[in-house]
Formats: structure tokens, C-alpha cells, sequence
């Protein structure tokens, strides 16, 4: 899957990041068939690449 | 690189009865069918039939949204009533959102009068905007609604419209094929 997108969902106050309001969902396609998947693990892309 | 076909389904942005939109909808799915590399499907908001006692998520159509995910671009014919878009298709649309991200849009305006519908389509682009589609800088323009098909549902002008569509896919085909390479090799 390549993550290419972050979008705010604004749905779940609960879990809401207070910089952004809202949840941070990451947008992953895959490659192959163009299957698309979210992801609510907020900033976990960029921590594994080591991106602050 | 991919080299699946291209899919640009084309949708009928209104569920008005006597909707003079769905002749030029259909002209627009026909031209896009034509395209080397292209597939299309037709889809009519009409015949999705979704709940209007919710919004949103909570209402997606399964077809509908598998169509949107797999889609590399969208062209959505939309009339304009009273300047702005038909409440129904707003509705439809907002029944999804990551199935759009990061793709392509084209829209094509359907007015009675002789402004081609660019009041309605300049109200659609930040819709466009928060749900993640990416617009182009052609439109499709159809004044004067009533006039432009005849009793056979053929464009009267064809010539000219052919031509319109011919630069509005030619820039929706090439953003689709950009951003479906984006989405799937370059990384955020």
C-alpha cells in the first residue's frame, strides 16, 4: 500500500487531535489493483521514516 | 506504471423528472467511451435510491462506492437550478470520501440559459476541493438545455461539442493518469 493522503475525520471527537480537531487518517492505495484503505494510526507513517 | 485502462464513470448529477441533463450526460459517456485506454460506466443518482432520513457515510450504496474506489477520475454532468447544485447530488456524493482522494474531477454544467452552467460549476469546486477530487481547468459548458438535443436525443450541434469534449478528457484523462500514479508510487 502507498500512503499518499492524510485526511481530518471530524467524526470522532473522543480521539480528536487537538491541532487538527479531528482524527488524522492516513490514505493508502494499493499499488496493484487501486484498492484504497484508512488508516487511523495517526503520524505512524511519518514516525517509522523518522519524520516529525 | 500501471497500465490498467483508465476508469472515468460519468455521473448524472440530478433526479428531476424530464431532466434535460441525461441527454447530455449520455453525449458526455458516449465521447468518453470513444477514448483509446478509457473505460466508463453510467451512473444515474436517480437509481441509487439512497435513504434521505440520514447523510454521509452511514448511507453508502456498496455499487456505488466500489465504482467511486475504483474510478480514476469522475465527470459529473450537473444542471444548475437556481444557480447552485441539485440537493440530491451533494447528497450522494457526501455518502463517500476515501474513494475520491487524490483523484481526478471534470465537471460539465447544464443550464437553461446561455452561460453554460459556469455559476453552478464555479459553486461545486470547493465541495470538490473538501472531498479530496482534484479539478481540471476545462469544463463542459451546455447552454440553453431545452434546445440542444433533438426529438431523438441527438445533439444539434455536434461538431462543436465534440470538439469541447475533446480538450476537457484530453485534461481529465492525463490529471486521472498522473494522480492514479501518484496514489499508488509517490509516498507523502
Amino acid at each position: 500500500m502507498n500512503y499518499h493522503a492524510d485526511k481530518v475525520d471530524y467524526s470522532d471527537s473522543d480521539q480528536a487531535d487537538l491541532v487538527f480537531g479531528g482524527t488524522v487518517q492516513e490514505v493508502h492505495t494499493c499499488p496493484k489493483c487501486g484498492r484504497v484503505e484508512l488508516s487511523k494510526n495517526d503520524g505512524l507513517e511519518r514516525r517509522r521514516r523518522g519524520i516529525r | 506504471m500501471n497500465t490498467r485502462p483508465i476508469f472515468i464513470p460519468v455521473i448524472l448529477g440530478t433526479v428531476r423528472q424530464g431532466r434535460t441533463s441525461e441527454n447530455v450526460a449520455k453525449f458526455v459517456f458516449e465521447q468518453v467511451k470513444k477514448r483509446d485506454g478509457v473505460e466508463s460506466e453510467f451512473i444515474d443518482i436517480r437509481e441509487l435510491k439512497l435513504p434521505t432520513d440520514d447523510a454521509g457515510e452511514q448511507i453508502k450504496h456498496t455499487g456505488f462506492s466500489e465504482i467511486c474506489e475504483r474510478a480514476d477520475g469522475l465527470v459529473i454532468v450537473v444542471p444548475e437550478y437556481n444557480h447552485g447544485y441539485p440537493g440530491m447530488l451533494k447528497h450522494v456524493l457526501d455518502s463517500n470520501l476515501k474513494e475520491y482522494i487524490h483523484k481526478a474531477v471534470g465537471i460539465c454544467g447544464v443550464s437553461a440559459g446561455g452561460f453554460g452552467a459556469t455559476r453552478v460549476i464555479e459553486n461545486m469546486l470547493p465541495v470538490m476541493r473538501e472531498l479530496g477530487l482534484v479539478t481540471i481547468f476545462w469544463d463542459g459548458n451546455f447552454s440553453g438545455a431545452r434546445n440542444l438535443f433533438d426529438e431523438n436525443g441527438s445533439i444539434r450541434d455536434e461538431a462543436t461539442h465534440v470538439k469541447r469534449m475533446d480538450k476537457f478528457l484530453g485534461e481529465l484523462i492525463w490529471m486521472s493518469k498522473v494522480l492514479r500514479y501518484g496514489r499508488e508510487n509517490v509516498t507523502l
